[in-house]
C-alpha cells in the first residue's frame, strides 16, 4: 500500500510533466540534475531515493497493476499516465494512515543504509562478544562497514555489556514515539547471538504486505532515529556514533569517481578521456556528477567568475531549469556543460 | 623434507588452522601430492571437506594459492566461513565487488595466501598482469566438471582457464570436483592440457541415506498432499528442492498455512543478498526446519544434521542430483531422500532447457542486430535491461551468446568487428553448437527418467555410472529393494513463534537480563 501511495503521490505531484519513468528515477535515486531537480521543483525531494534497489521491472510491473486495476489511465504520450478519480480517492482515504509513514530521502539517502547496516552489525558483535562466541557469520558482508564496525568493537570491547544496555535505553527512547507495527517490523530485523533477524521477504509474508512496503516502513524507523540524533547528538552518544563520519560523496557511481580521482591528480578532462577511453562528453557528465554529490566541489575551474553570474541571471530571468531556455539567455559561448555545473551546484548559487 | 616430517607438520597445521585432529577420506593423500608440486584430479563426495585438500596446503606452501570457483556465492560463503574460524590471509576476488574494496585487495596481494576468483575476473589483463607478479604455487579449478562439454554444468568461461595456468608460469594444478564419470575426468585432463595428473577418486554413494521414488497418478494438488505427508513425519532439518523461484514461494507458503507448527521460509537466487544470508544462517542456526529453495541453496552450506532432501520438480541430471541428496546425513545418521513425479513433470525440464539456449529465429535476429551496431560504430551496451530491450533476449541466453562472439572474435571489448561473410560462417557455427548443447542436455533429462522408471535396486543404478563397487544396504535401501520408515510422527514440537511486544524482543536482541 505505501508503495503504491509513493508511485500515485509523485506521479500526481510531478503534475503530468513527466513520463512514469521521471518517478521511478526520483525514488530508485538517479544521480542526475534533471531527478534532483524535478524532486525540489515538485516538492517531493523526500521521496528521492526512498527505494535504492528497486529494478525498472518491478516498478514496470507495478505501473501496468495499477493500469490493470483502474487506477491509472495511458495519457496519448507513451508512458505517460493519469490518475483515475478512483486513485485520487484512494489516496485521500489513505491519507490519515500515510502519516505514520514519514521519510526524508533528500535528507538522508546518502547515510540511511550505512547507518542501520553499521547498527545491525554492532549488535551481533557485541552480542556475540558478550557471550563468548568467536565463530559466527556476520550479518552484513559490505567491507566497509566491516571495517567501521570492527574498529568501533575494538575500541568499545572493555565496556560491551554497559553499552549495550545504553543502546537498549537510546532505541527505546526512540522508537517509544513511533508507530508499533513500524517498530516490531524494525526489531524483527535485528540479530543478536545465535539469533538471526529476519529477512524483509519474511517479515512481507509474515504481515501479507509486498515487500517493498518493508523496505519503506523500515525506512521510517531509520529516518526517524538520524532525525532525533541529529537534533540532540549528546543524548544519544551510541546511535550518534554509529551515523559519524558517513560523507555524501561516497555515494558517486564506480566511474565517476576513477574520474574525480583522475582530475584530482591534476588530468585535463582531454588527458582524462584518453586514458579511460571515453568519449569526452561522459568525462563532463561525471563532472556534473561529482558537483551534484560535493556541494563543496569547486565549479570554478570550468568557468570564470563572469560566466557564472551570466548563467545565474539567466536561470533567474527565464524562471525555468530547462536547459534549452537558459541556454538561450545567456552569451553565446557558455556551453551546456557549464549550465548543468552551475544548476548541479545550485545549493551553492540558487 | 621427509615424508614423515611433512606428515607431522601437516597436522600440526590442520590443529592450528582447523582445529581438527584427523583427516577425512583422501584429503591426506590429495594433499601430500599437492605438497609434493604433482598435478593432482581429486573425485570427493560434497561433504567430505574437498575445500581442505587446497586451504590447507595454501597455509603451508610459499606464496599464494588461486582458486577458481564457478559461483560466486559459493565462493563469499567459503570465505565468510574460514573468517568465522580465523583462518586468515583470505580473501574474494569478484565482479559484484565495489571497485574500492577490489583494488584495496589488489595492492595488497602480496598479503593474501588464498584467493578465490570467478572465472571472469581471470579475462582482466590488470588482474593477471598483478597475479603474474606474484608467486603463485598452487592453481585450484574448483567444480573441475564445469570445463568439459560432457560435464553437466559446462562454463566455457572454464576452456581459458589453462592459458591463465601458462600465463602463470605453470603452478602446480589441483582440479576437484563432486561427480564425474570416467569420460569426463578425461576430459579435464585434456582440457588442462596435463594427461598425467595423479587421480585420487573416491566412491560416492552414501549408505546412510534412503533413496525415495514416489510416482503419482493424480492432480498437482496431491502431489503437494504427499508433501506435506512427507513433511509432517518429521521435525527435523528439511531441504525442498524445485526447479523454478515462483514455486518455492508458493510452496512454501502453502506449508505455512497448511502447518502451522513448521518454521519454513523460501530461498532463491531472486532473493537480496542480506536476505538470503539471513535465511541460510537461521537454517544454520535451527531457526528454520524446512527450507524451499532453487538449486542456488546447499552449495556452500555445511549443515551436519540435514535429515531430509525431497525433489518437487525432477532434477536435469543425475550429476545435480547425485550432489544435492548428498547434504543429507553429514553426520551419518539415517537420511532420506525423496524424489516426488507426475507424468507430467517431464514437460518443466524440458522447458527450462529451452530457454536457457537462444532459439534459432532469436540467433538470426541478433546476428542482424549486430551488423547495424558495426556500421553505426556503436558499442554493445553492458547493462543487461538495455540488452534485452535491445536484442528482446533473456541476460542468461545473451551471455552464452557473448561468449561465443567473443570466441569467434566477432565482438571484442563490446565493439563488434565483422563482415557480412563473417557473420554467416559464424551463425552456422554457434547454431550447430547450440543443438549440439540442446541435445547433450536432453540426453542428461533422460537418462534421470530412465533412472526413475529402474525396477531394480535404485541405489546401484544411480552409482553405477561413478563407481565400480557400491556399499550394499541391508536395509532401507531404496524404494524399489524396499523402505520401512519407522513412525517418527512428532507433533509436539516447540515453536517459538514471535508474538512478544517490540520491547521485549529488542531487549531479547541486547541480552538485557541475561548479562551482567
Ligand atoms: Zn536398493
Amino acid at each position: 500500500m505505501i508503495f503504491r501511495y509513493v508511485i500515485l503521490s509523485a506521479l500526481k505531484n510531478l503534475q503530468y510533466e513527466r513520463s512514469v519513468s521521471a518517478v521511478y528515477y526520483l525514488i530508485q535515486g538517479k544521480q542526475s540534475i534533471q531527478t534532483i531537480q524535478d524532486a525540489h521543483l515538485f516538492e517531493i525531494d523526500k521521496y528521492y531515493r526512498i527505494t535504492k534497489y528497486l529494478n525498472k521491472k518491478r516498478f514496470m510491473k507495478e505501473i501496468q497493476l495499477l493500469e490493470q486495476e483502474l487506477y491509472l489511465e495511458a495519457m496519448p504520450n507513451e508512458n505517460y499516465y493519469e490518475l483515475t478519480s478512483k486513485a485520487n480517492e484512494w489516496l485521500e482515504k489513505n491519507e490519515s494512515k500515510m502519516e505514520l509513514w514519514i521519510v526524508n530521502g533528500m535528507r538522508y539517502h546518502y547515510i540511511d543504509d550505512v547507518f542501520f547496516e553499521r547498527l545491525l552489525l554492532t549488535i551481533q558483535v557485541w552480542a556475540n562478544f558478550v557471550k563468548n562466541e568467536r565463530t559466527y557469520i556476520p550479518v552484513i558482508e559490505k567491507f566497509e562497514v566491516k571495517h567501521w564496525v570492527k574498529q568501533y568493537f575494538i575500541n568499545s570491547k572493555n565496556n560491551v555489556a554497559q553499552l549495550m544496555k545504553n543502546l537498549y535505553e537510546e532505541l527505546a527512547e526512540i522508537l517509544h514515539s513511533i508507530d508499533e507495527l513500524y517498530v516490531e517490523i524494525f526489531v524483527l530485523q535485528l540479530t543478536s547471538y545465535k539469533k538471526y533477524g529476519l529477512a524483509k521477504v519474511q517479515i512481507a509474508e509474515k504481515t501479507g504486505s509486498p515487500k517493498e512496503d518493508i523496505e519503506l516502513m523500515t525506512l521510517t524507523v531509520v529516518h526517524q532515529i538520524l532525525d532525533k540524533v541529529d537534533a540532540e547528538p549528546t543524548r544519544f552518544p551510541i546511535l550518534a556514533h554509529l551515523k559519524s563520519d558517513v560523507t555524501e560523496e561516497k555515494q558517486l557511481t564506480f566511474s565517476a569517481s576513477k574520474t574525480k580521482s583522475l582530475l584530482q591528480k591534476g588530468y585535463t578532462i582531454e588527458q582524462v578521456a584518453q586514458q579511460r577511453r571515453l568519449k569526452e562528453n561522459t568525462i563532463y557528465d561525471h563532472i556534473v556528477e561529482i558537483a551534484i554529490h560535493d556541494q563543496t566541489f569547486n565549479i570554478q575551474s570550468y568557468m570564470t567568475t563572469d560566466e557564472r553570474h551570466d548563467i545565474i541571471k539567466a536561470i533567474q530571468q527565464v524562471q525555468s531549469y530547462s536547459l534549452k531556455d537558459i541556454k538561450q539567455a545567456v552569451t553565446e559561448n557558455i556551453s551546456y556543460f557549464q549550465i548543468r555545473l552551475v544548476l548541479a551546484s545550485w545549493n551553492k548559487y540558487l | 623434507m621427509t615424508r614423515i616430517h611433512i606428515q607431522a607438520n601437516l597436522y600440526e597445521h590442520l590443529r592450528n588452522h582447523f582445529s581438527y585432529t584427523s583427516f577425512h577420506e583422501g584429503q591426506e593423500e590429495i594433499i601430500l601430492d599437492v605438497l609434493r608440486g604433482r598435478d593432482v584430479l581429486g573425485i570427493l563426495r560434497t561433504g567430505t571437506g574437498k575445500s581442505l585438500c587446497y586451504q590447507l596446503p595454501a597455509k603451508m606452501l610459499p606464496g599464494i594459492t588461486i582458486v577458481v570457483s564457478p559461483l560466486i556465492s559459493l565462493m563469499i560463503d567459503q570465505v565468510r566461513e574460514l573468517e568465522a574460524i580465523h583462518y586468515r590471509q583470505v580473501v574474494a576476488l569478484h565482479s559484484f565487488q565495489q571497485w574500492s574494496e577490489r583494488q584495496t585487495i589488489l595492492r595488497n596481494l602480496h598479503h593474501y595466501k588464498l584467493i578465490y576468483v570467478s572465472p571472469e575476473i581471470l579475462q582482466n589483463k590488470q588482474i593477471i598482469t598483478l597475479f603474474k607478479q606474484q608467486h603463485v604455487s598452487l592453481f585450484v579449478v574448483d567444480e573441475a566438471h564445469c570445463i568439459s562439454q560432457w560435464g553437466y554444468d559446462f562454463r566455457p568461461d572454464y576452456l581459458r582457464l589453462l592459458e591463465v595456468i601458462e600465463t602463470l608460469h605453470n603452478p602446480t594444478v589441483l582440479a576437484l570436483t563432486g561427480t564425474a564419470t570416467p569420460n569426463v575426468q578425461n576430459d579435464i585432463q585434456d582440457k588442462l592440457k596435463r594427461p598425467n595428473m595423479i587421480e585420487h577418486v573416491y566412491p560416492m554413494d552414501r549408505e546412510n541415506i534412503s533413496l525415495v521414488v514416489e510416482e503419482i497418478n493424480g492432480s498437482e494438488a496431491e502431489k503437494l498432499d504427499h508433501l506435506l505427508t512427507w513433511i509432517k513425519g518429521t521435525n527435523e532439518p528439511t531441504i525442498v528442492y524445485f526447479s523454478s523461484r515462483i514455486a518455492t514461494e508458493k510452496v512454501a507458503q502453502h506449508i505455512a498455512n497448511q502447518l502451522a507448527n513448521k518454521r519454513v521460509a523460501y530461498y532463491h537466487g531472486g532473493l537480496e543478498t542480506t536476505d538470503r544470508l539471513k535465511i541460510q544462517q537461521q537454517f544454520m542456526n535451527d531457526q528454520l526446519e524446512i527450507i524451499c529453495c532453487t538449486s542456488a541453496f546447499g552449495m556452500g552450506i555445511n549443515k551436519a544434521n540435514i535429515r531430509m532432501i525431497i525433489h518437487y520438480h525432477l532434477p536435469p541430471q543425475i550429476e545435480s542430483y547425485i550432489q544435492e541428496i548428498g547434504r543429507a546425513g553429514r553426520d551419518g545418521r539415517d537420511s532420506i531422500s525423496v524424489l516426488l513425479y507426475r507424468q507430467e513433470d517431464i514437460h518443466i525440464p524440458l522447458q527450462i532447457i529451452e530457454n536457457e539456449l537462444p532459439t534459432h529465429a532469436e540467433l538470426r535476429f541478433i546476428m542482424e542486430r549486430l551488423i547495424d551496431y558495426q556500421d553505426n560504430k556503436v558499442l554493445l551496451p553492458l547493462d543487461e535491461d538495455v540488452i534485452e530491450q535491445q536484442f528482446l533476449i533473456q541476460p542468461t541466453k545473451w551471455r552464452y551468446l557473448l561468449y561465443q562472439l567473443e570466441q569467434h572474435g566477432i565482438v571484442k571489448e563490446q565493439e563488434v568487428q565483422t563482415t557480412e561473410s563473417t557473420i554467416k560462417e559464424v551463425f552456422n557455427e554457434i547454431n550447430h553448437f547450440t543443438e549440439q548443447r540442446l541435445r547433450a542436455k536432453r540426453q542428461q533429462l533422460n537418462e534421470v527418467i530412465n533412472w526413475i522408471h529402474t525396477q531394480s535396486c535404485l541405489r546401484t543404478k544411480l552409482y553405477e555410472p561413478f563407481q565400480q563397487d557400491i556399499t550394499r544396504k541391508e536395509a532401507n535401501c531404496c524404494s524399489n529393494c524396499g523402505v520401512v520408515l519407522e513412525d517418527s510422527l512428532e507433533h509436539d514440537v516447540s515453536t517459538d513463534k514471535e508474538t512478544s511486544d517490540w520491547q521485549t524482543l529488542l531487549k531479547r536482541v541486547l541480552l538485557i537480563g541475561d548479562i551482567d
